[in-house]
């Protein structure tokens, strides 16, 4: 066998070696995406290129004669098949090694070292790919040796290999992310070599029965041996396709992060001014992720399991979520910080301390000023962001939510909010808000319906609606004419503002100076909160465990409906990424907390291409 | 023993079929296989190289099953088929390298010695060498690994006389050697005659005629006679005849021309003779 692998060598370096350049080549430059690249074409035009070898040996007489020589068919087959395998598996080299590069490439703040490893899509959609091909490959030699190197043959897989490259890139970029839910399933990436692999040996006895002439000891033996194989590959592929779709009805846990503790407020107050002090004299956006996330790592935050772009402090109490800037992805482009215990109870309050207390703030305070007010009135942002809004003016918005038992004349306790913008220096401006109060609301269509029974139907309208589908990547004139279709009406006083026909949600659509929809923010006017009297942290638990990862949308939507946990917020926007991002918010007012008093706490869920992709609970 | 021994070998391909050849070719001797085109010479030779696989009989090359212990038996064959068999990329020195891996026997300084002496340049690539360079180079393959049989299917075809008479030379140096044995097929006739100890006539997928060369001549003689004359010969003793207006010329059997002015007879003329008798 070692003369065959010679002349294969030989024929591969003069005839193909010129294919393995490209897809190292093109790997490499394209191994910045550190995803699915132009790899998978080269590796496509390389199997599909195989049967090339055949016509070749037809050509040259050289199938004939190459059965004059002291070789057996099986020698005949296996060299094929290594030469073949082994071009196979350095193209395969390539892809994972530019996966690698591109993995590299997008922690780079982290100079250039490894700080994780490669996420866990990566090794799964690499297993994916390599088993689509490997079929292919294990398809097409049997095939070759039964019809050699004929024209005929070699035009039929010109097609096959057209198609499988746009089936493997279209569907790797639909399912782009989406994998996490196999993240869990640390066993899959191996089920699926395996079980290639197997397929592989079950398509070599298959080439050696049909080059075997003669009724030698290989046909009866081999013949056994494939079918063996063959039953062992179905196997393997069928549980693999169990697990799979297992995994996808299930999904996996939460991957909020590892700190559940609700530990007292007053650490999370001294871990907020401890951030205010590192991280609040001036904008973080547009700086380098490395040296943000080193200062973090020294006062104490930890960097989560799956999240690599998430951070949280010692007491787990704060959040931080660090958005890339694109297109050079060392910087940071967007910030979130979340508080836990943030928002702020009021036994009794008017609508005149509220207001107090947006007045203590002024548009030209300094950040530092604006810092000490805070500690003076004991508050803590529940959410501190720092983005690029309108595509240019970098700003940093502090939301403070408070709500309240009992409102003047109301029954039902109301949220407050409260906003705060700087440019990193100083107050550019103040707003407040107040939930579930809106002027000139409406009179209700059916007068015997509840105001809870009205919104809960406009919600639910919405989501069947409205939220069928993605709606800001459409231009915001199809998005108001789908809500007018609906039945909603443009507010009198806000220009992008619209209304349900009975008043209890609000719609409002954020565009940049390109007249494309930023953000689209959906409301719920319930009148009153989700309210538990009183609940620990396993009841609260509970409440996020309905949904998982991986669900689809349609299906959270559902569920949503059924549990009587219809969203309090719906925010439609881009993530960190550029993929549409849906986020459903269902706020609760818990009575007794553990017996420690009354608790805000919300869960919210993020969706993407249809499915959860996040939940968090706070 | 025997170098081949073919017994009651079958095969079919649609409508032709290769019908219960019986041949043998005794270790040291040289055996041409003669017949027009598609009688079934070639189909022969790839029944015995086991390139294809035979419907019924019996195969053995140096007193083993072929099927059974190919690999073994290939070693000590040298094939040259009908048309050049190296791929096109191929240098010499590529050829040597993947000879070298393939035969347990094969013989380096032998190789480039008779590229030299075939005026062939080993770094010149496959694809740039004439038809009978081509040619050459698989000789020269062949006669590389210290073969004991050469199996050749009509290596002399489309090449030019000058350079069949070098080829059919260099045979005759191998089969010098009286282990060696030959076993080649050809429709050029007058290329047997010089070389072969056994001739066999195959016509339409049946051995019509397989004996030693020197006893067919010695067997057979052209008279030249009148029809009269011709018509006292007993059927089996006429092989063949051809009557024309100045008489008629007969191939016939020796012992039946006692009286008649006898000529030698040539294969070809016997080859051309057998068939049309057989048609």
């Amino acid at each position: 066998m070692k003369g065959l692998l010679s002349k294969e060598f030989c024929i591969w370096l003069k005839t193909r070696s010129w294919i393995m350049l490209y897809v190292w080549a093109i790997s490499l430059l394209t191994s910045t995406s550190g995803r699915v690249s132009i790899s998978v074409a080269g590796m496509g035009i390389l199997i599909g290129s195989i049967s090339s070898s055949f016509l070749y040996d037809e050509k040259s007489n050289w199938q004939k004669y190459c059965k004059t020589l002291p070789c057996t068919p099986l020698e005949r087959v296996s060299a094929k098949y290594i030469i073949h395998s082994a071009e196979f598996f350095i193209a395969v080299a390539a892809y994972v090694i530019s996966n690698i590069i591109g993995q590299i490439n997008y922690y780079s703040s982290l100079a250039g070292f490894f700080v994780s490893p490669v996420p866990s899509q990566s090794h799964i959609e690499t297993a994916l790919i390599i088993a689509s091909f490997a079929v292919f490959f294990a398809i097409q030699l049997p095939i070759c040796f039964k019809f050699k190197g004929t024209l005929r043959t070699v035009l039929s897989f010109i097609p096959l290999t057209a198609f499988l490259i746009i089936y493997i890139s279209t569907a790797f970029t639909a399912l782009n992310g989406n994998l996490t839910v196999f993240s869990e399933q640390k066993h899959l990436p191996a089920l699926i070599i395996a079980a290639s692999i197997v397929i592989l040996g079950a398509s070599w006895m298959i080439s050696v029965i049909i080059e075997t002439n003669s009724d030698s000891v290989y046909k009866k033996k081999f013949k056994k041996i494939a079918i063996i194989l063959i039953v062992i590959a179905v196997a393997l592929a069928s549980v693999t396709a169990f697990e799979f779709f297992k995994s996808e009805e299930n999904g996996t846990a939460d991957q909020s992060g590892k700190y559940d503790s609700m530990d007292s407020l007053e650490t999370t107050a001294e871990e907020i001014d401890k951030y205010y002090d590192l991280f609040c004299g001036e904008l973080n956006i547009g700086t380098k992720i490395y040296d943000y996330v080193l200062t973090l790592e020294d006062a104490g935050y930890v960097q989560d399991e799956k999240h690599t772009d998430i951070y949280y402090s010692e007491s787990g109490n704060i959040m931080i979520d660090i958005g890339i800037s694109y297109p050079s992805e060392n910087k940071i482009g967007k910030l979130n910080i979340t508080c836990k215990n943030a928002t702020k109870a009021f036994e009794s309050a008017t609508y005149g301390s509220f207001k107090n207390i947006g007045l203590s703030f002024k548009k030209g305070m300094t950040e530092a000023e604006l810092h000490e007010k805070f500690n003076e009135l004991e508050i803590i942002p529940c959410e501190i962001e720092e983005n690029t809004f309108n595509g240019k003016d970098m700003m940093r918005q502090y939301s403070f939510e408070f709500i309240t038992p009992v409102f003047e004349g109301e029954k039902s306790s109301i949220e407050y909010t409260l906003r705060i913008d700087t440019d990193g220096e100083k107050v550019t401006n103040v707003t407040d808000l107040m939930m579930n109060i809106r002027e000139n609301a409406p009179v209700p269509t059916d007068p015997e319906e509840t105001p809870l029974e009205i919104a809960n139907r406009e919600v639910t309208s919405l989501l069947t609606e409205f939220c069928n589908e993605t709606n800001i990547d459409k231009t915001p004139r199809k998005c108001i004419k789908k809500l007018k279709d609906m039945g909603y009406s443009e507010s009198e006083e806000y220009y992008d503002l619209y209304y349900s026909e009975d008043g209890k949600v609000s719609v409002s659509l954020v565009t940049d100076e390109n007249d494309n929809l930023e953000k689209i923010t959906a409301v719920a006017n319930y009148g009153e909160m989700h309210y538990i009297e009183s609940a620990t942290d396993e009841d609260l638990k509970k409440l996020s465990d309905n949904f998982t990862v991986g669900m689809s949308e349609d299906k959270l939507q559902q569920k949503l409906v059924e549990l009587d946990m219809l969203p309090d917020v719906i925010t439609e926007k881009y993530g960190s990424d550029n993929t549409p991002v849906r986020s459903y918010e269902i706020k609760y007012s818990i009575g007794d907390y553990n017996g420690n008093g009354s608790l805000p706490y919300s869960i919210t869920i993020d969706t993407s291409n249809g499915k959860i992709v996040d939940i968090f609970a706070f | 023993m025997n170098a081949i021994e073919i017994k009651n070998l079958c095969k079919s391909y649609g409508s032709f079929r290769l019908e219960n050849v019986d041949l043998t070719l005794p270790c040291g001797c040289i055996m041409g296989l003669i017949g027009e085109n598609g009688a079934g010479k070639s189909t022969t030779i790839n029944l015995l190289l086991d390139i294809i696989k035979k419907d019924s009989g019996e195969i053995r090359v140096f007193d083993k099953e072929m099927t059974a212990d190919a690999k073994e038996i290939k070693n000590d064959i040298g094939v040259v088929l009908d048309e050049p068999c190296f791929p096109e990329q191929l240098k010499g020195l590529q050829i040597n390298k993947i000879m070298k891996k393939t035969y347990k026997n094969w013989n380096e300084e032998t190789f480039f010695s008779l590229l030299k002496r075939f005026d062939i340049d080993e770094k010149k690539k496959f694809k740039s060498l004439s038809k009978g360079m081509k040619m050459k180079m698989s000789i020269a393959v062949a006669l590389s690994h210290d073969a004991k049989l050469l199996i050749l299917d009509e290596p002399t075809s489309g090449l030019d006389p000058v350079i069949r008479d070098e080829i059919v030379d260099i045979f005759y140096e191998f089969t010098r050697n009286p282990t060696n044995s030959i076993l080649i097929s050809s429709h050029i006739v007058s290329d047997l005659e010089k070389l072969c100890d056994y001739i066999a006539f195959i016509h339409k997928g049946k051995v019509i005629l397989c004996d030693e060369k020197d006893r067919l001549l010695e067997k057979y003689c052209v008279i030249h006679c009148t029809a009269e004359e011709l018509s006292q010969f007993s059927d089996d003793a006429v092989m063949h005849k051809k009557e024309s207006p100045y008489g008629v010329e007969a191939i016939v059997e020796r012992y039946a021309a006692d009286g008649f002015e006898t000529n030698p007879v040539g294969i070809e003329e016997l080859f051309v003779a057998v068939v049309k008798e057989a048609k």
